[in-house]
């Protein structure tokens, strides 16, 4: 008959274990992950050194800091968590493909060990070193082999290490007794059953199910459910997609652009093909360059929109190719991309657009190509800040698609001097400042005292100097004692 | 020269960084002609500003910076109105009430029209051209167009068409800037501010703050440079200046004119009514032949208080008394308002200042050049109805509470301030705590340290130095307890009157300190809760027992009552029931109600700080007559036994002693109460001590005498609020003494407000031998209720101490009464929430339905959803066989769950369950650990009730611990504190180990080492009280 067991790692107070590892100084510190940053924040974990203090997760930040001054908090973002489960993910990888993570509770993980069980003489040398290699990572943590995942989750949650259990019927014995208050149920469910007297996995397990949901609510209907399962849940492991790559090698190598291009020609059809299948739609082309007897290369491209069009990528190519200027003729070229998932009504669109003569996605490709041909930083637009610095009141970043500009109206008192701003203020000589004759000013500046005390007197001066007629924006940096150009009037 | 006419202080809430006094003081410093206070909606801080330029010599104009309601299309725009004369202030006020009251509150908004029609006394400055052609529709020649210059680009526009509108008006221009600072160092403060008022941090507010510095108060010199182009204008601002000629000190105020029988208002002076009501009163106190000495000194006080014009003031507080009687509410006057026979006589008052030979001078006096001050206290749970009345009766406008000015503390400044820098919150809150609640100089690099903050790193020290600024600024206005200023004239006139957060209240924009200093009447309507006891307790007396009794008609000078007080058995007495007091009544041993007055008076910071209680307990008891430091402070010293215990003989040694006049000796009592102004004290020690040393009196007792006053600075009582209170406290020990279960019960309906839990209160009760009942949903009422068991009365504990119960649940108990037929029956009929089904089931109300505990919360479970049905009730079935079986609770469990859910248990002690394991290790109970001798080690367990480190004990930390026998007084000196410190301040079961000290029948265990009892559960739901 074949062996159905399933493995279940816990690593209890993930998040705790995370902030600690962030944090290694605070190890000897009593230490709380807190909900958010306040003050009245709920605790929702505690280390030992902070539990010795009395302090309890469910406790406010607050309350827990008058008890213990040298309290340290932080928040662990769901982010970081994510991160944590997908190390520890990649760590089980190395005993078994098959791995599941619990998604309601992170830190919970849900082994096949048939996979790569033949490495090892038996389950329980398997079991001792998958719970090894967590250890090695730094987080404590316990594997139980066994039946029923409730019953497992029971015994991982009791204990530190590793547990083999043989039968269903050991496996239920063992659980029996677990008590209910060290499993992470809602503390709502928890406090409804310990009030009825029901303390032990047993206990709960002897409720009569038929209205157990109308009395005690869903969570203790699943719970009861699975409790009393006599099935084998199956496993719903989590695979990683491989990423799409497509390589060629030159023979002998090659440097000119047309050759080059037929080569990246051949590998992006089948590339596009694979996206195709997947129901995906290329977002960035990565071309990776290895140069005969120079550092290897990469170029990336970004389409307008996703796209499995490939005569516009391998425009895209060819610019970029133009621009490029590769030092040493390719031995090898390979292909890689981003996708993005796409459904069958926009694969459609993607592959048979009715493009319009004139149209903002025609304008987009435009950018595109500029960027593929004098690299991400070509195109650019201002976008307006609220900021008293002038050179806080705008920002640079990257246009991938052009706004219909509004149009001025009449001209009205509001409107400010149209200003060309030099992208760093020039410093003025003497000399070149007694060549201006001040119209205007002092305008002053300043501010940023928590950081970098700023105190500037802007003024328009006229440059009268021959062949010069321009307006000129200048101020006077009081701290530094210097003048400055920092852009001309329109 | 100029004058700066808009100007925003720290009373323009969270916008300007400078107090009042010290943008006056910078003005006068700079030599500015005048200053206009124009806080913004308000005239908050004109009061400070304005006792600031009366000591300073300097003009300040009155004005406000006032919020226009946008018009469609327009964009919103600001006045600055200055009042030129006392119409034009009223005007003023009555504008910024009318924009407070129909915004949300701290927003205000008025339209132009209602600018231009009280514009007829004020100068109205316009900040940008669009009011202009409005505003002079109505008083064109006190409409100003303000130019503003701070050097910046972006106001040239504005300044470009406010000056064509004037020129196409015909509107005057003036020069001026916004001040929001009298220096510009408090620039990083108004940032700082600005990001507090707008939640966001200093690195992304943007242009939320200000552009650059220029918004302080500037030189002549510098103004002119910057207005040199228009000289004129500069010049136009000191005529402004002149046309404004108004000054708070024009404020006459008028007390109401009170209600004559017929309805009519009474004309003219209310002396004539304010005799006849206090003869007519006299009578009634006195009989039919009042005393000599009594009239003597009603004509006194009347005399006077006809002099100063006081005479509406007693007759609002006789008509809010007599309002109280109508309906039924207890009041009584408290404070020095006991000093007056008149108030005595007109009711107000419980206590007779002639008998008593108080001191009318402490009260009212000709020198003293402000208001009486007559506090009243009303049942607290009544009170509001009070409140309603008076503002109905005297009308919204002409009757509003004071304000009480919210500013930054410590804690709240280091938070706030912290959190605009981007510091993380939680870091804050360490910071915090490492801070006492009020001072702040202990924000230092020592605090910063210990909270984990790096003190060389810039930005905390940027948290550090701008903590130290904002502490004392003002932060919001909330609301006085219960001072209302009334008057004759509109509230309105005087100052704004704005909605409260409270519905129904209105306040006005001055605090009790703004009213003082500019001598205005208040009425304090207080809160009191052994008021509300009392009335409950009498009654419960009524009704159970047929007698009748009122606050003055309780039997007087009966020896059980002190007897049982000379016990210390004081629980759920008023004033008497502390710890210390409890400590120091078999010491004081009182015997009449003079000695009530004592023990009231004697527990407080004053005697203790001046030595004096040791001294009074030696020469009340040795038998021997006092020996006087000089003989003529025997008339001022017999009472107390040649020990000063109150404010009024320390004011009367100082006349004795050391030539105060009456006035001065009134402004010592001032200077004490002003403890938080350091420096008023100090002025009289050397006068004081010299002089009394000079007239003969002993150095050290001089020297005592000084630190007694110092004390009071703290705390202390007038003898007259001592006998105030002692009355309460009599009475209330007369019931405790005579209808135990009476008292009990009203005091658990008058939760919260005393000093002890209600478990404490219960368990007082049983060891009283009163039956406490637990709570059944068959038979408690809402409100706890005498129920006949045997012979006596014993006490139904009521629905209302179910965890969790209101108003809404005490509504659906009336409309759905007991009896109940089944649990269903009452799930169906009270449709309470399913929370509360369960509270009560865990509390075992269900037990009279013939249900376990367990049993209950098992069929809520199951009944919850069927509360919404109409349909009638199938018989009752038996029960399923798959009925789960629950197990019994445990020995101990049942009153574990009473008090998680009832926060009492009427079922038993928590101790009980534990006797035994603690009679096992010899550890005492209660009642075995207070009989044993002085100086015997000795360990114990109990719940903490109590824990207490008073200022006046060095660092001493007293605990009260109890159990199923009695209190135990725990003493736990410093060092002891410390190193238990987590047991110290988280138990709620503590064991003890120390040495018993008895002294006069007081009992304390004094600890030498705490430990948290293992093996022993503390009782869910038994909280401890915090430190006090």
């Amino acid at each position: 008959m074949e062996d159905t067991r399933l493995a279940c790692l816990d690593t209890p107070a993930l998040p705790l274990q995370l902030l600690l590892r962030r944090r290694p100084d605070w190890r000897h510190e009593p230490v709380v992950v807190v909900q958010d940053d306040k003050p009245t924040a709920v605790i929702l974990w505690a280390n030992k050194i902070a539990q010795k203090s009395a302090i309890r997760p469910g406790m406010r930040f607050a309350e827990a800091r008058t008890l213990a001054t040298s309290l340290r908090a932080d928040v662990v973002e769901a982010a970081e968590i994510a991160q944590g489960v997908d190390a520890l993910y990649r760590v089980l990888l190395r005993f078994t493909p098959y791995v599941e993570p619990d998604e309601a509770r992170p830190g919970l993980f849900w082994l096949d060990p048939r996979g790569l069980m033949q490495l090892y003489p038996n389950l329980q040398a398997w079991s001792a070193a998958a719970h090894a290699a967590v250890r090695a990572e730094g987080f404590a943590c316990a594997l139980v082999i066994g039946f029923n995942r409730f019953f497992m989750v029971a015994q991982a949650r009791t204990r530190l290490g590793v547990l083999v259990l043989d039968t269903p019927s050991q496996e239920a014995a063992r659980a029996a007794d677990v008590p209910l208050a060290q499993l992470d149920w809602s503390p709502t469910l928890l406090h409804a059953l310990s009030t009825l007297g029901v303390r032990h996995v047993s206990a709960f397990l002897s409720l009569p199910g038929g209205d157990i949901r109308q009395r005690l609510g869903a969570e203790a209907e699943v719970l009861h459910r699975l409790g009393h399962a006599k099935g084998w849940v199956p496993l719903r492991p989590r695979f990683d997609v491989a990423p799409l790559r497509q390589a060629m090698q030159l023979e002998p190598p090659a440097i000119d652009h047309d050759q080059l291009l037929f080569a990246i020609k051949s590998l992006l059809h089948p590339l596009l093909d694979s996206l195709r299948t997947r129901c995906e739609a290329l977002t960035r082309l990565q071309i990776h360059f290895d140069l005969d007897h120079a550092p290897s290369r990469c170029e990336e491209l970004l389409p307008a929109s996703p796209t499995l069009d490939a005569r516009l990528l391998l425009e895209l190519v060819r610019l970029r190719l133009a621009s490029a200027a590769l030092p040493a003729p390719v031995e090898q070229i390979a292909l890689s991309c981003v996708s993005q998932r796409v459904t069958l009504a926009q694969l459609a669109l993607l592959e048979h657009q009715n493009k319009p003569r004139r149209d903002p996605i025609a304008a987009a490709q435009a950018i595109a190509r500029l960027r593929a041909a004098f690299g991400d930083t070509a195109v650019t637009r201002a976008r307006l800040c609220a900021g008293h610095l002038p050179e806080a009141r705008f920002l640079w970043e990257p246009a991938r698609e052009l706004s219909a500009p509004v149009a001025m109206t009449a001209a009205s008192p509001d409107m400010p001097l149209m200003r060309q701003v030099l992208p760093r203020p020039r410093p003025l000589s003497t000399r070149d400042k007694d060549l201006l004759q001040v119209m205007a000013g002092p305008f002053r500046v300043s501010g940023a005292w928590w950081a970098r005390q700023v105190e500037r007197d802007y003024y328009f001066g006229h440059n009268s100097r021959a062949g010069h007629d321009e307006i000129a924006w200048i101020y006077y940096d009081r701290p530094r004692r210097r003048w400055f150009l920092h852009g001309i009037v329109d | 020269m100029y004058a700066a006419l808009w100007v925003k202080s720290n009373f323009s809430f969270l916008e300007g960084a400078s107090h009042p006094d010290e943008l006056v003081e910078a003005a006068q410093t700079l030599g500015l002609a005048a200053l206009a206070i124009t806080d913004r909606d308000g005239v908050y801080g004109t009061v400070r500003a304005h006792m600031a330029a009366k000591e300073r010599g300097l003009k300040v104009l009155f004005g406000a910076q006032v919020t226009i309601k946008p018009e469609p299309d327009h964009a919103p725009c600001e006045v600055v109105v200055l009042a030129q004369n006392r119409r034009g202030y009223g005007a003023l006020c009555q504008l910024l009430s009318r924009g407070r009251q129909r915004c949300r509150k701290g927003h205000s908004e008025v339209t132009l029209s209602e600018v231009g029609e009280h514009s007829a006394d004020v100068i109205v400055l316009c900040l940008s051209a669009p009011p202009i052609a409005e505003l002079i529709k109505y008083s064109r020649h006190n409409v100003y167009a303000l130019v503003t210059r701070h050097l910046r680009a972006e106001e040239r526009p504005n300044e470009m068409l406010l000056r064509d509108a004037a020129e196409k008006y015909a509107v005057p221009l003036v020069a001026g800037a916004e001040i929001l600072y009298h220096t510009q160092a408090r620039r990083p403060l108004h940032d700082i501010q600005t990001c507090i008022r707008h939640g966001v941090t200093i690195h992304n507010a943007g242009e939320r703050i200000r552009a650059n510095a220029e918004h302080y108060l500037k030189t002549p010199h510098a103004m002119a440079q910057l207005f040199q182009d228009a000289p004129r204008w500069l010049e136009r601002t000191l005529e402004v200046a002149e046309r404004c000629t108004f000054t708070l000190s024009e404020l006459r105020y008028r007390y109401p004119l009170e209600a004559l029988p017929d309805g009519t208002l009474q004309e003219g002076r209310p002396e004539a009514r304010l005799r006849v009501l206090t003869m007519g009163g006299a009578q009634e106190r006195y009989g039919a032949v009042v005393p000599a000495r009594a009239v003597a000194q009603i004509d006194k006080e009347l005399a006077l208080i006809s002099e100063l014009d006081y005479g509406g003031y007693f007759l609002t507080m006789w008509e809010i008394v007599q309002f109280c009687r109508r309906e039924n509410i207890l009041c009584q006057g408290r404070g020095s308002a006991a000093n007056s026979v008149v108030c005595f006589c007109l009711g107000i008052t419980a206590i007779d200042p002639v008998h008593m030979d108080l001191l009318f001078e402490r009260f009212l006096s000709r020198e003293r050049a402000e208001p009486p001050d007559i506090d009243l206290d009303i049942e607290h749970n009544r009170r509001e109805e009070v409140i309603q009345w008076v503002y109905q009766r005297y009308g919204r406008r002409h009757a509003a509470m004071v304000a009480n000015v919210i500013r930054y503390r410590a804690r709240s400044a280091v938070r706030e301030v912290g959190k605009a820098l981007g510091l993380p919150l939680t870091a804050l809150d360490r910071l915090a705590k490492v801070l006492s609640h009020h001072a702040h100089e202990d924000l230092d690099d020592a605090a910063l340290a210990a909270a984990g903050f790096d003190p060389a790193s810039p930005v905390h020290q940027h948290l550090a130095s701008l903590t130290r600024e904002i502490v004392d600024f003002p932060r919001h206005l909330s609301i006085h307890p219960g001072g209302f200023l009334l008057g004759h004239e509109p509230v309105d006139t005087l100052v704004p009157i704005e909605p409260a957060s409270m519905a129904d209240r209105t306040v006005i924009q001055w605090d009790k300190q703004d009213i003082e200093d500019l001598g205005l009447f208040k009425v304090d309507l207080l809160g009191l809760g052994a008021l509300t006891q009392v009335h409950g307790c009498l009654d419960l007396i009524a009704k159970h027992e047929g007698r009748a009794l009122t606050l003055a008609t309780v039997p007087q000078e009966d020896p059980a009552t002190y007897a049982m007080v000379t016990r210390g058995d004081t629980v759920g007495l008023f004033q008497i029931e502390s710890r210390a007091q409890m400590a120091m009544l078999p010491r004081l041993r009182p015997k009449t109600f003079y000695d009530l007055v004592v023990q009231v008076a004697i527990v407080r910071p004053g005697p203790i700080q001046g030595d004096m209680v040791h001294p009074y307990l030696r020469n009340r008891h040795s038998g021997v007559p006092p020996t006087y430091p000089h003989p003529s402070f025997e008339t001022v010293l017999k009472k107390t036994f040649g020990v000063p215990i109150f404010q009024e003989q320390v004011m009367k040694l100082a006349m004795l002693a050391a030539d105060y006049t009456p006035g001065e000796a009134d402004q010592l009592r001032r200077d004490m109460a002003a403890w938080r102004s350091a420096g008023r004290i100090e002025r009289h020690r050397e006068r004081l001590i010299t002089r009394m040393v000079s007239h003969g009196v002993p150095e050290e007792f001089a020297v005592r005498i000084f630190e007694q006053i110092r004390g009071f600075g703290e705390y202390g009582f007038p003898e007259s609020h001592a006998a105030s209170f002692a009355l309460i406290a009599y009475v209330t020990a007369w019931l405790k003494c005579h209808y135990p279960a009476a008292f009990t019960c009203a005091l658990l309906n008058a939760q919260p407000m005393g000093f002890y839990s209600p478990a404490t209160i219960v368990e007082d009760a049983k060891r009283h031998a009163i039956a406490m009942l637990p709570i059944d949903v068959s038979r408690s009422a809402w409100d706890c209720t005498l129920e006949r068991v045997g012979k006596a009365w014993g006490v139904r504990m009521g629905l209302r101490y179910v965890q969790g119960m209101g108003s809404i649940e005490q509504a659906r108990f009336r409309h759905a009464p007991a009896p109940y037929a089944s649990m269903e029956d009452f799930v169906r009929r009270t449709r309470l929430a399913k929370k509360h089904t369960l509270a009560l089931a865990e509390a075992g109300a269900f037990d009279s339905l013939g249900l376990s505990r367990r049993e209950a919360l098992w069929a809520v479970h199951g009944l919850h959803l069927c509360r919404q049905d109409t349909l009638p009730l199938m018989p009752r079935q038996p029960k399923p066989d798959a009925q789960p079986h629950f197990a019994p609770l445990a020995a101990g469990e049942a009153v574990l769950w009473d008090f998680r859910q009832s926060a009492h248990s009427t079922r038993g002690h928590p101790m009980t369950s534990l006797r035994p394991a603690l009679q096992r290790q010899r550890i005492p109970d209660a009642w075995n650990l207070n009989q044993q001798k002085s100086g015997r080690k000795s360990a114990y367990v109990g719940i903490v009730i109590c824990r207490q480190q008073p200022q006046t004990a060095s660092g001493v930390t007293f605990f009260t611990l109890e159990d199923e026998t009695g209190l135990v007084n725990l003493v736990v000196w410093r060092q002891v504190f410390e190193r238990y410190a987590i047991i110290a301040k988280t138990a709620v079961l503590l064991g003890v180990e120390g040495t018993i000290q008895s002294e006069d029948g007081v009992v304390h265990l004094v600890a030498r080492r705490l430990f948290a009892p293992e093996t022993m559960v503390a009782p869910a739901g038994v909280s401890a009280r915090d430190f006090r």
